[in-house]
């Protein structure tokens, strides 16, 4: 155990960044009167962009040398900056941008457009940040609790909103509780094979501790953390908070949520069993083959019957959550070194994309909020394409693009998922995954049959703000362009992947 | 021809209706006059282009011609690689041909929301047009798919009373036949490079040419499971017995030119994908499945017609008789044989050629009438000689009457279907089925469609003029004329002269054939090794 | 000579007056301009045949023109339009293609004067039969008519047998159409037929027999690796007998379909229903002598299939002797002349199945001019009494139509077999060749030409002699047909009457040079086959002459039977009737065949169709939209789960209007139960999963 090394707090550099902005913006917001944020938001995305430059600096000062993680490892191996955390983090970041712009105009409505949300949406990202680069159980842990207080917070941020009190309540006693089994696993983990460090475990403790007489024990700890974040990632049978919390949460809110968390919480399974739990991988493979299928199945079955726009999002999110599962079943599998690296690039590149089409989506149920109109119900989205048809169209691509058409992204995303599944040997969960996701098309397209084909319910303009209209477009332009040409972000996630690979060098 | 043109022509033929659907974007959606001439113009242009190809394309060379290949996403090795042979040189005309067609029966047809229509019919060209010119699986399969798109809101948003059913019910249908395809085509994907070593690609030549002659067991075993993912995606789309049951309910409630490009073209692209990808890439295993395959194709022939003989509905009643007409195409495919598969790829050209004109027939009576209730018409013929003569010619056409297309189509297939061994029928009581059972049953679902077209024709033209209703209609206008009168001259023209089809068609269907053969001779090597091994092992 | 080289011209003719007239007439030409249109085409292309018949004679010493092969010993001029059908190669690697190509020998020189020449009387007559039809009516009819002859032509010049077939089907489509002519008129009152049903009934059967010709162009494809005639038969002499007879069989079930043989024979009494030119040249003289002509053609595959031979020749005996049977009682002109019709072409069948080719084309010529005469004669009374058809309405109108009634005589006693008429020749040349094959045949067939004689004979009684039956505005009107329509009938009576000197049997011929001239000029065209006449094996010329004679009795004693029964005794018929009441029914009712193939075909067919659509509405879409209900029906159970685990307690505090607090203290121990029970449930579910799981 070598003592703190100064120099090492360079690594949390964009950390430390946007945890101060996120106290400044939480200063400034109690100083100034309540209600009246207009800077907050920018300033809070500034305080991202900022972040997320000194993210990628790292890639300027490194190099290379982020593919491979021994070089950037700090406090003792607890906590790295390699390729692999830098992609989540820009996925985290962007994410967080995106929720920024169009929540204010969101929060005006709910009469709660204040500091605080900001701020605390950066805090939520501090805690996603360190997740992505935690290298050691505890660590882990404490990210992870980190991100899910402000969640909590945020999710109830409606003060005098009973549905979203309802949902905040249920979040964190749900939360908690998986908070216990996490942390319950993780002390069984620790007990077995005596040490919390991933590159440990992954090194030889996880074999000994398997070959030793208290096996079972380090297996069901095991489990217990596939629980733990298992219930973070939404898979059945973790899933009940789900709809509630999504429906309940402000829309903005319910977009990062489903989209920022979850992403989080897959970075922690990814490195955790690729790194930590690898040599047994063959056994939890066959605990997320379950996961997965019940996930989808009932992600899908669920929503068709859904009215409500935040309800469906939310099932189908569970559904996706199934999908990405896919790859790191692929990773579990001993299978050749060239299956992991597609399994694993096939996860990142699916949470990128599902972040820019979900977000995307969000916001038009956002964008469809006025005075009086929730503007959350499927109904709401009638006549669409005559009252606005760029905005009908744009949802139009998103649906497509989540029930992964060809020519979006998300079908992309889709060609790997189900494509590791195939290179692994797991056909028949790839038939299941792709039934279902002809499935899922059922009530995707009754979206569009709402926009295209039902009579307007009423003349009103849909003008959403300006922060939304370039969220939109971002979404629009990301999910049209890579879906057409991919190579960058194939690139991107399939590099990033290398440094996560201790079975590459 | 410029040159420029010649290197391009497959791209400028394919991306032209894309292009113009988005300049019409650009269009105010009230002026619909323009909008509509616009459109027309468009897929008159595209046609005209696409003509040159017939020409342009060196039968005597054969393969595949036009190629353009660039690479396109690397990291996967999906190459952007296009070009077109025989077969797809056809149904490539065939498509830009009844698009301008259905688009110009659409002027009065179409009178609300006439932008997005022309927007959607132009983008469906483009996508049909993109199944058929690309070399690249990755390629194929976004056209493939993306194409389903414009068609289900053609259905969804014009079509009739019970659109969205049956819009629904097309888009789940044939898209969970696609994802099913999608995985067979992972497999061929993933298994490729284990085979040469190298690294990935999507290139059909490259997998026809490695993989069709490949005699290694656990390929040849491989085969069976992405034969049968391909299988559901095609004879979904195709649709073969029992797989048909979307078409009937999709042609019902379409609009005309929707239900024109259906039946001349999307059901093309299932009998496309099984001559392109299924036979020559995956020989063995069609060699294994040939027994359900012609049992399917007969099938089809004879229930489509026998359930076409009692429809009430016009509409639906021709629905019907593509899939026994498909059947046949199918039968010719499955015949293995070169007369088979060019019978088979003609009568595809001629399903699409009549059956689009008697979708066209209809919706002209339907615009007059706003009904398809057989029991509502007959003896329109004193009222509209024209259309009679034309809805006869069609008939005949369909029936399979010689100097009319249908004819030289079913007897090319027939003949391939009689050349069917024995070894690849069924048995029944004990003695092989070959050849002639195929061609009886075939024979026989001459006979039912004679029965059941004629009888439509005797119900709706003949008999008194009764119904008043009948006594007001009028005759087919100049543009009505113009819309029908290409395809009876074609239908004549494949009649009395198909030789020119045939010639485009000759080399690559006997490398088709040629590559059966060789991927059976392999299968067998297998078989015979291992049996040795087995005996050694003993 | 030159004609030789415009043997395509022929069919070409026509084709183009039919497309004359069917894009121009009714708007732009007027009605003469039509007939003239139709006419001339015909005319035409007789003059074209005529000139190749002729220039065919010498095609010997002929040089061979380019398209034009000449085999000298056969007499066959081929030209070979082109490729029509290059199918590829079959496995076995031979080149599968299909022709262009006509060809003119003997046999088809014969059909193609007989067709052409008989053709344009029949032109001319309609001219003056349709003359009352609305303009578009009018050019329709002879436009149709003008197509028709193409197809016929095609189908008689074809030299490969899908060409025949192109010509077969045309032929079938036109018959549909003509019979089909007056689409709006019922045909047959009693079973509720319209002409339109008739059409179609005639072209439904057609199309089976077609069926069974196809398969035997295939099988004939596959087996000699080509489909045209010369070359077939060529190597059907290397061919197994069991292809051979399978491959006639086939064809002759074409044959039967066209040439109305049983069991394909009921359209074409209903053929009827079209105007009667249509009846005389399509239903008598032309078109229904297709299977007989093709079945001539395909001669030496006959010969090489005795078993196929035999079936034709009991099948032509059966047919012949059933129909002549029915003609007895019936009571419309036209179907009387239709059985006979029937009766007649199984004769000519006859002929073919005991290897008599050359005595069948006879009869397939001599036929064709007295039955077209006949059904001329018949339209001209049709048309003196405005439309009556029954002949119980008639009688006594010698006087009134002496034209229509003097050739009316002469076709009656030429088919009656009465020497030195045509029809006594080519019918005798078929008996003798018959009893060469088999006495009973012989006997079939002489039975046969007794009724023959009879019914014919009733019928002109009746229609001509006796008191007058028909109504007073019949008589009216009633008036002798113009010369358009007398001029034909006068010219067919001609060839009615001489036709048959022709073919002089040798035993009665005089000179050697006048014997059989008929079957010397077809001889090429058998012999090179290898088929030789039946009968000429057998040479018993005493034989000959008494059966000659005997036959001749049998036709006169008919016609005094005839003579008895409806001039000298006209209550007999009745009385006979009366006394054998069930077999008249049986006959009146032509055996109940149609229905019979109603009950045994068409009902189970109709419910086949029924049962299919059902099965398809309930079982097939039943599974797919199945499918979709299951999926809907999870979806509810899912969604109910948890709703009811997860938000039920919730909601139900929800609705009580009780306090904010009081709720959330409901709601917290409401969940957390809940959510618990789930989430250990889960765990288990996992634990145990996995242990199973890990088996090693």
């Amino acid at each position: 155990m070598t003592p703190f090394d100064p120099s090492d707090l360079h690594l949390i550099g964009p950390e430390l960044v946007l945890v101060l902005s996120a106290f400044f913006v939480l200063v400034l917001s109690s100083l100034s009167d309540r209600g009246k944020a207009i800077w907050a938001p920018g300033l809070s995305l500034l305080a991202c962009g900022m972040t997320l430059l000194a993210v990628l600096s790292f890639v300027w000062s490194f190099g290379l040398g982020l593919l491979h993680n021994s070089l950037t490892v700090g406090f003792n191996g607890m906590f790295v900056v390699d390729a692999f955390s830098i992609f989540f983090k820009v996925v985290f970041l962007l994410a967080a941008m995106l929720t920024i712009l169009v929540s204010s105009r969101y929060l005006d409505y709910e009469h709660a457009n204040v500091g605080e949300y900001y701020a605390l949406i950066l805090f939520a990202v501090a805690g996603m940040m360190f997740m992505a680069s935690a290298m050691d159980l505890v660590t882990i842990f404490v990210s992870i609790e980190t991100m899910a207080l402000a969640f909590y917070i945020l999710v109830g941020f409606l003060k005098t909103n009973r549905k979203s009190n309802e949902a905040a309540l249920k979040y964190f006693l749900l939360g908690s509780f998986s908070t216990g089994i996490f942390l319950y696993g993780l002390s069984l983990v620790y007990g077995t094979t005596g040490t919390t460090l991933l590159t440990r475990i992954g090194g030889s403790h996880a074999r000994i501790a398997m070959a030793s007489p208290d096996a079972p024990i380090f297996v069901l700890g095991v489990i217990l953390l596939i629980v733990g974040l298992g219930f973070k990632i939404g898979a059945v049978p973790f899933h009940m908070w789900i709809p509630d919390a999504y429906e309940g949460a402000p829309t903005p809110v319910t977009a990062f949520l489903s989209t920022g968390s979850k992403a989080a919480a897959f970075v922690v399974l990814a490195r955790l069993f690729s790194t930590g739990f690898l040599s047994i991988g063959d056994r939890w493979a066959t605990l997320l083959a379950i996961l997965a299928v019940a996930s989808m199945t009932l992600g899908n079955v669920a929503a068709i019957l859904q009215d409500n726009m935040k309800r469906m999002l939310a099932y189908s999110s569970i559904a996706h959550a199934g999908y990405v599962l896919l790859g790191l079943i692929a990773v579990g599998l001993k299978g050749t070194v060239e299956t992991r690296e597609y399994g694993l690039t096939a996860v990142l590149l699916y949470l990128l994309i599902y972040t820019f089409v979900n977000i995307g989506a969000f916001t038009l149920v956002i964008a469809l909020r006025r005075e009086q109109v929730a503007g959350d119900r499927v109904a709401d989205f009638a006549g669409l394409s005559r009252r606005a048809p760029w905005a009908a169209f744009a949802m139009l691509v998103f649906m497509l693009s989540l029930a992964g058409i060809p020519a979006t992204a998300g079908f992309i995303g889709k060609w790997f998922l189900f494509g590791a599944a195939i290179k692994a040997g797991y056909a028949w969960l790839a038939v299941v995954a792709v039934i279902n996701s002809a499935i899922s098309l059922y009530y995707y397209i009754r979206v569009v049959v709402n926009m295209y084909i039902k009579a307007p319910e009423d003349a009103e303009r849909f003008a959403p703000s300006w922060g939304q209209r370039a969220a939109l477009l971002a979404c629009i332009v990301f999910t049209l362009v890579f879906g057409i040409y991919p190579q960058p972000i194939i690139a991107f996630a399939s590099k990033s992947i290398l440094s996560l690979a201790p079975w590459a060098s | 021809m410029p040159q420029w043109y010649v290197d391009n022509v497959l791209n400028i033929v394919t991306f032209l209706p894309l292009l113009g659907a988005l300049l019409l974007l650009a269009v105010h959606k009230e002026k619909k006059g323009l909008i509509m001439h616009a459109a027309t113009w468009i897929a008159l242009a595209d046609f005209i282009l696409s003509v040159p190809l017939f020409f342009l394309y060196d039968a005597e060379r054969g393969g595949f011609q036009f190629e353009q290949r660039v690479s396109w996403i690397p990291s996967i090795g999906v190459q952007y690689y296009i070009g077109i042979d025989g077969i797809s040189l056809l149904l490539l005309l065939l498509t830009t041909f009844l698009g301008f067609l259905s688009i110009l029966s659409s002027w009065t047809a179409v009178t609300e929301r006439v932008k997005e229509y022309y927007i959607f019919m132009l983008l469906l060209q483009t996508g049909m047009m993109g199944v058929f010119i690309s070399l690249d699986f990755f390629l194929f399969y976004i056209f493939w798919e993306a194409m389903l798109v414009p068609m289900y809101f053609l259905i969804g948003i014009w079509g009739g009373p019970r659109k969205l059913y049956a819009a629904i019910k097309f888009f789940l249908y044939t898209l969970l036949g696609s994802v099913l395809m999608l995985l067979g085509i992972l497999a061929v994907y993933f298994y490729y490079p284990q085979v040469t070593g190298g690294g990935y690609s999507f290139d059909i030549t490259e997998f026809i040419r490695v993989l069709g002659p490949l005699n290694n067991p656990e390929w040849l075993e491989m085969q069976k499971w992405v034969f049968l993912a391909f299988f559901v995606g095609f004879a979904i789309k195709v649709p073969m017995f029992p797989f048909h049951t979307w078409l009937p309910d999709a042609h019902v409630e379409a609009p005309t030119a929707g239900s024109v490009i259906l039946a001349g073209v999307l059901l093309k692209m299932g009998t496309y994908g099984f001559v392109r990808f299924s036979l020559p890439m995956l020989p063995a295993a069609t060699k294994h499945y040939l027994p359900h395959m012609l049992a399917l194709s007969v099938i089809g022939i004879l229930y489509g017609a026998l359930v076409a003989m009692v429809q009430k509905d016009w509409k639906k009643l021709v629905a019907y008789s593509s899939v026994s007409h498909l059947g046949f195409c199918m039968l010719g495919v499955f015949a293995l044989n070169q007369p088979g598969l060019n019978g088979g790829i003609l009568q595809m050209i001629n399903h699409g050629l009549s059956t689009g004109a008697l979708f066209l027939l209809v919706g002209l009576i339907y615009e007059r009438r706003h009904t398809r209730m057989i029991s509502e018409f007959g003896g329109l013929s004193k009222q509209m000689p024209i259309y009679a003569t034309l809805f006869m010619i069609i008939t005949m056409s369909s029936i399979g009457l010689p100097t009319l297309n249908g004819f030289i189509g079913e007897f090319t297939i027939l003949v391939g279907a009689y050349g069917i061994p024995a070894g690849y029928g069924f048995e029944v009581l004990g003695l092989h089925v070959g050849g002639m059972f195929w061609v009886v049953c075939g024979a026989l679902g001459i006979v039912l469609g004679a029965a059941y077209m004629l009888w439509l024709y005797q119900r709706t033209m003949f008999g008194k003029l009764d119904n008043p209703e009948n006594a007001k209609l009028k005759d087919l206008d100049f543009r009505e004329i113009m819309t029908l009168a290409p395809i009876v001259v074609c239908c004549f023209w494949i009649g009395l002269y198909p030789k020119p089809l045939f010639r485009i068609l000759e080399k690559p269907v006997a490398e088709i054939a040629a590559r059966l053969a060789a991927g059976e001779a392999a299968a067998q090597t297998a078989e015979a090794t291992t049996v040795q091994g087995r005996a050694q092992g003993r | 000579m030159a004609f030789l080289g415009w043997l395509f011209m022929i069919p070409l003719f026509p084709a183009a007056g039919f497309a004359i007239n069917g894009l121009l007439g009714g708007r732009v030409l007027p009605r003469k301009a039509v007939g003239y249109v139709a006419c001339g085409a015909v005319l035409l292309s007789f003059l074209v045949s005529l000139g190749a018949v002729l220039g065919l004679g010498g095609a010997a010493q002929l040089p061979a023109a380019p398209g034009l092969t000449v085999d000298a010993d056969a007499h066959r001029v081929t030209q070979v339009l082109g490729s029509w059908m290059p199918m590829g190669r079959s496995a076995s690697g031979e080149e599968m293609s299909v022709d262009w190509a006509f060809a003119l020998d003997p046999l088809s020189a014969v059909m193609l004067l007989v067709v052409t020449g008989v053709g344009f009387l029949i032109h001319v007559y309609s001219t003056g039969y349709m003359a009352h039809e609305p303009p578009p009516a009018h050019a329709r009819f002879f436009a149709y008519l003008n197509l028709f002859m193409a197809m016929m032509l095609t189908l008689v010049l074809g030299a490969s047998l899908p060409v025949v077939f192109v010509g077969w089907e045309g032929v079938g489509l036109c018959s549909y159409l003509l019979i089909g002519f007056y689409y709006d008129r019922m045909f047959d009152e009693k079973t509720r037929m319209s002409c339109a049903d008739a059409g179609r009934k005639a072209f439904i059967t057609n199309r089976i027999g077609d069926v069974g010709f196809v398969l035997g162009m295939l099988t004939l494809f596959w087996a000699t690796g080509t489909l045209d005639i010369q070359g077939i038969l060529a190597k059907v002499g290397g061919l197994p007998t069991g292809v051979c007879t399978a491959a006639a069989l086939l064809l002759f079930v074409g044959a039967c379909g066209k040439s109305a043989q049983i069991p394909l024979y009921v359209w074409l009494p209903d053929a009827m229903a079209g105007p009667t030119p249509v009846s005389a040249l399509i239903h008598a003289a032309t078109m229904v002598t297709a299977g007989v002509y093709v079945t001539c053609r395909m001669a030496p595959l006959y010969l090489h299939a005795p078993g196929a031979m035999l079936t034709v020749a009991i099948v032509g005996a059966l047919t012949a002797l059933f129909a002549a049977s029915i003609a007895l009682v019936q009571t419309d002109i036209k179907k009387v002349l239709a059985y006979s019709t029937v009766s007649q072409l199984g004769y000519m069948m006859l002929a073919a199945g005991v290897g008599a080719f050359s005595a069948a084309a006879f009869h397939l010529m001599t036929h064709a001019f007295f039955k077209a005469l006949l059904f001329l004669g018949a339209g001209s009374v049709i048309h003196a009494l405005s439309g009556e058809q029954d002949i119980r309405k008639m009688g006594g109108l010698d006087k009134h139509v002496p034209w229509t009634h003097h050739t009316f005589v002469i076709a009656t006693l030429a088919i009656a077999g009465i020497f030195p008429l045509s029809g006594f020749f080519s019918k005798d040349e078929i008996l003798w060749a018959a009893f060469n094959r088999s006495p009973i045949l012989w006997l079939i067939g002489a039975v046969t030409a007794g009724m023959t004689a009879f019914y014919m004979w009733r019928l002109y009684i009746l229609v001509f002699r006796g008191e007058e039956r028909f109504s007073e505005e019949a008589r009216h009107h009633l008036h002798e047909s113009p010369r358009s329509m007398t001029v034909p009938l006068a010219v067919l009576a001609v060839l009615a009457a001489i036709g048959g000197f022709v073919g002089i049997p040798g035993a009665i011929a005089w000179t050697d040079g006048m014997a059989d001239r008929f079957g010397r000029y077809l001889a090429p065209v058998f012999e090179a086959g290898g088929a030789a006449h039946g009968h000429e094996a057998v040479h018993a010329t005493g034989l000959e002459i008494g059966l000659m004679a005997v036959s001749l009795l049998i036709a006169v004693s008919g016609l005094l039977l005839g003579w008895i029964f409806y001039e000298r005794r006209p209550e007999m018929p009745a009385l006979l009737a009366g006394r054998l009441r069930g077999l008249y029914r049986l006959l009146a009712e032509k055996y109940y065949v149609d229905e019979l193939y109603g009950k045994i075909v068409l009902a189970p067919y109709y419910a086949l169709c029924r049962g299919a659509f059902l099965f398809d509405k309930w079982a097939v879409d039943g599974v797919v939209n199945a499918a979709g209900y299951v999926t809907l029906a999870t979806s509810y159970i899912s969604v109910g789960f948890d709703t009811y685990v997860v938000d039920g307690l919730v909601n139900l505090a929800g609705y009580t209007v009780r306090g904010f607090s009081w709720m959330f203290r409901k709601v917290q121990t409401g969940f957390v139960q809940s959510y618990a029970t789930a989430m250990i449930f889960g765990i288990f579910v996992l634990v145990s999963v996995y242990l199973l799981s890990t088996g090693h």
